[in-house]
C-alpha cells in the first residue's frame, strides 16, 4: 500500500469531508511524528507501536579491502517497535495462542509496558 | 516527553480545522488502515517517511538463558520499519563538547 492508496482508503471512509482535508491530515500526522523524532522525542502510539531514536556513537571501522581505519560518523537512526495489537494481528491467530501471550488481553496497557522494558 | 496519540489529534484538529472528535477518528482510522494492510501481509510504503514491511521469521529453538530450558519459537511474522531518506540519518547535533574531544 502506498501513501496515495492510504489516502484514498481514508477518503472512502470519510466521504463527507473534502478530499484535501483527509490528505492534509495524513501529512500532518506523518510530519508530527517526524518532527518529534527530529527533536529526539519518542513517539508512542498505543496498539500500533513506538518510534524511538537510537544514537549510534562513532566507532572505528576498518575497510576490509585496504585495511584502512576510519571513524564512522555518529548516526541517529529511527527505530520502530511494533505494539502488542499490531504484533498479534500480523500473526493472525498464531501469535495470540502462543504461550507468551495467552494471559494478557489485547488492549491491556500493562502488557505494553512489559514489552517496553526489554529495551 | 514522548509524543502520544493525543498530540497528533491536537495537531490534526488545529491544522486541518476539524472538530476534536473528528480529528480523533481520523488519527485512529489512519493507524487502523495501516494495521489492516499489514495484517493482510501488504507492506505500507509512505514516501518521505518510511516503509513498514513484513518479515517472515522461521521457527527456531530458543533457550531461556536463566534456566537453560529449551523452547520452540513458532514461525511468525514481524513488522519492521525502514526509515525513509528524510527520517533516516539526521545530522547529529555537535553541541556536546565530549563528543568532539573523541575525534
Amino acid at each position: 500500500m502506498t501513501k496515495s492508496e492510504l489516502i484514498s482508503k481514508l477518503q472512502m471512509q470519510y466521504k463527507r469531508l473534502p478530499g484535501e482535508v483527509v490528505e492534509k491530515c495524513v501529512d500532518v500526522i506523518l510530519e508530527g511524528i517526524a518532527s518529534a523524532l527530529d527533536d529526539h522525542r519518542r513517539v508512542e502510539v498505543r496498539g500500533f507501536g513506538n518510534f524511538s531514536i537510537r544514537e549510534w556513537q562513532p566507532r572505528f571501522a576498518r575497510n576490509p579491502e585496504t585495511g584502512e581505519t576510519w571513524r564512522t560518523p555518529p548516526v541517529n537512526a529511527v527505530y520502530f517497535r511494533p505494539g502488542k495489537e499490531l504484533k498479534m494481528r500480523v500473526n493472525g491467530r498464531g501469535y495470540a495462542e502462543s504461550k507468551f501471550n495467552n494471559h494478557t488481553s489485547e488492549h491491556s496497557d500493562h502488557s505494553e509496558h512489559i514489552e517496553c522494558r526489554e529495551e | 516527553m514522548a509524543l502520544v496519540k493525543n498530540d497528533l489529534i491536537n495537531a490534526v484538529k488545529e491544522r486541518c480545522y476539524v472538530t476534536e472528535p473528528l480529528a480523533r477518528n481520523l488519527v485512529e482510522s489512519f493507524f487502523e488502515v495501516i494495521k489492516s494492510s499489514l495484517e493482510e501481509g501488504d507492506s505500507v510504503k509512505l514516501m518521505g517517511f518510511g516503509n513498514f514491511i513484513i518479515r517472515k521469521k522461521e521457527a527456531r529453538i530458543a533457550r531461556n538463558p536463566k534456566t537453560g530450558e529449551e523452547a520452540l519459537v513458532e514461525a511468525r511474522q514481524v513488522v519492521a520499519f525502514k526509515p525513509g531518506k528524510n527520517l533516516k540519518t539526521k545530522p547529529v547535533k555537535e553541541e556536546d563538547p565530549k563528543k568532539e574531544s573523541n575525534s
